[in-house]
């Protein structure tokens, strides 16, 4: 190749690539953040716990791919309530019936759908169609014992004194357009999260049952391990 | 139901089950949600974060017990094709990747090596990684070239079993279907 033909090939790309780009200063559209609000009612009155968690819409195709798919990323961890007597619950980035894109492609399309900044998702979960969404609700998970990641246990959103105790209920759930920072920094306090960027909690790499500890790891608390 | 037939359908149910798929809530119950008869058995990586959703990776394995034209016993491995190159990257990462490197445009930079004589991109080795757990977990540990494993696909997915097959010196041509 001719020199002049190599600096036209490189000048060529980086149109391309620099065409890609956005303008600097507008928000981008495809691009949206939301802060995800549980309260809990105990004993010694209602706590409450925020994530802010990051929607990215990756448009997919091109003009000889066919087969790109759009594609919704999210950024993010699990909402986290600290509790009385040293119990927390966490709402993860996965739906209570284990959908795992819940935190990105259907709190998106919750927006979407129903329009507006703010969204109750409890007590009152929303109607959806196009697409339903069969469980508009985080999945609610504690720890019998929070250095042991085997213990995880769930915990229903209309019987939380099954899990918690007496006097324990869950007042709402509320997601809520935001441009307040990513959440970050859970790992500090489930330090063993590390290890199961790869691994199940119950120590498989690749799941073998459908028990709770055996479909997580640290993805369905957080996104942000390997950054 | 025609053996190929059925190949070619779960070579298609790999692109709607998981992470990213194109039809929602279809669920995935491990040892219990079948397609047919062929029961779901295990499946890669889904969460975020993971090393399999973080390069595109995505394969679901079944049990074809008691389906006709299958063996009792008999594992069908599906990989996921191509599906998520961004269409905003895809000419630059296309041209660029290969020398740069992109953690955008998964499945160009971490499969498409395969077709280039690339063995150890992260979405082949992903894919020796699951053939060997599913191997393990139907008993074949220590004898993966022996595993009752068929292996079906569509688009990137037809390099990825090629490799896994020579990988474990399972050569089966004839086990290995592309989807039309």
């Amino acid at each position: 190749m001719t020199r002049r033909g190599l600096i036209g090939l490189l000048a060529g790309a980086a149109v391309l690539t620099l065409g890609g780009c956005k303008k600097a200063g507008q928000p981008d559209p495809n691009i949206m953040r939301y802060k995800m609000t549980v309260e809990v009612e105990t004993p010694d009155g209602p706590r409450t716990g925020v994530a802010v968690r990051e929607v990215e819409l990756k448009e997919g195709g091109g003009f000889w791919f066919g087969e790109g798919r759009s594609q919704i990323k999210v950024r993010g961890e699990a909402v986290v309530v600290d509790l009385p007597d040293g119990q927390t619950l966490f709402a993860l980035l996965a739906s209570g019936n284990g959908q795992v894109d819940y935190a990105g492609r259907d709190i998106r399309s919750l927006f979407k759908q129903l329009g507006g900044n703010r969204i109750q998702l409890w007590p009152n979960p929303p109607e959806t169609n196009r697409p339903i969404i069969r469980d508009p609700l985080p999945m609610l998970v504690t720890f019998r014992d929070i250095d042991d990641p085997t213990s995880v246990e769930k915990a229903e959103p209309d019987d939380l004194a099954a899990s918690l105790g007496n006097g324990y209920a869950l007042k709402s759930i509320t997601v809520t357009i935001t441009d307040d920072s990513v959440t970050s920094g859970i790992e500090k306090r489930l330090g063993w999260l590390r290890n199961h960027s790869n691994m199940s909690f119950a120590g498989n790499r690749f799941p073998v049952s459908s028990e709770l500890p055996d479909t997580l790891m640290a993805g369905a608390f957080t996104t942000e391990l390997s950054k | 139901m025609n053996r190929d037939l059925f190949l070619a359908i779960l070579s298609m149910d790999s692109y709607n089950r998981g992470y990213g798929e194109g039809i929602s809530n279809l669920p995935v119950v491990l040892n219990s949600t079948k397609i047919g008869n062929a029961k779901i058995v295990r499946q890669s990586d889904v969460l975020p974060g993971s090393d399999g959703v973080a390069s595109g990776f995505y394969a679901i394995a079944y049990d074809m017990t008691g389906v006709a034209g299958f063996a009792a016993g008999e594992r069908v491995i599906s990989f996921r094709g191509s599906d998520n190159i961004d269409k905003s990257e895809a000419f630059s990462n296309f041209i660029l990747g290969g020398i740069f490197g992109s953690p955008t445009a998964e499945d160009i930079t971490n499969g498409f090596g395969v077709a280039f004589g690339v063995p150890n991109g992260p979405q082949a080795t992903l894919a020796i990684e699951f053939y060997r757990a599913v191997a393990g977990s139907s008993g074949h540990a220590q004898s993966l070239n022996l595993a009752n494993i068929t292996l079906t696909l569509h688009s990137l997915g037809s390099g990825l079993p090629g490799l896994v097959s020579a990988a474990n010196d399972n050569l089966l041509p004839l086990a290995i279907r592309a989807a039309a």
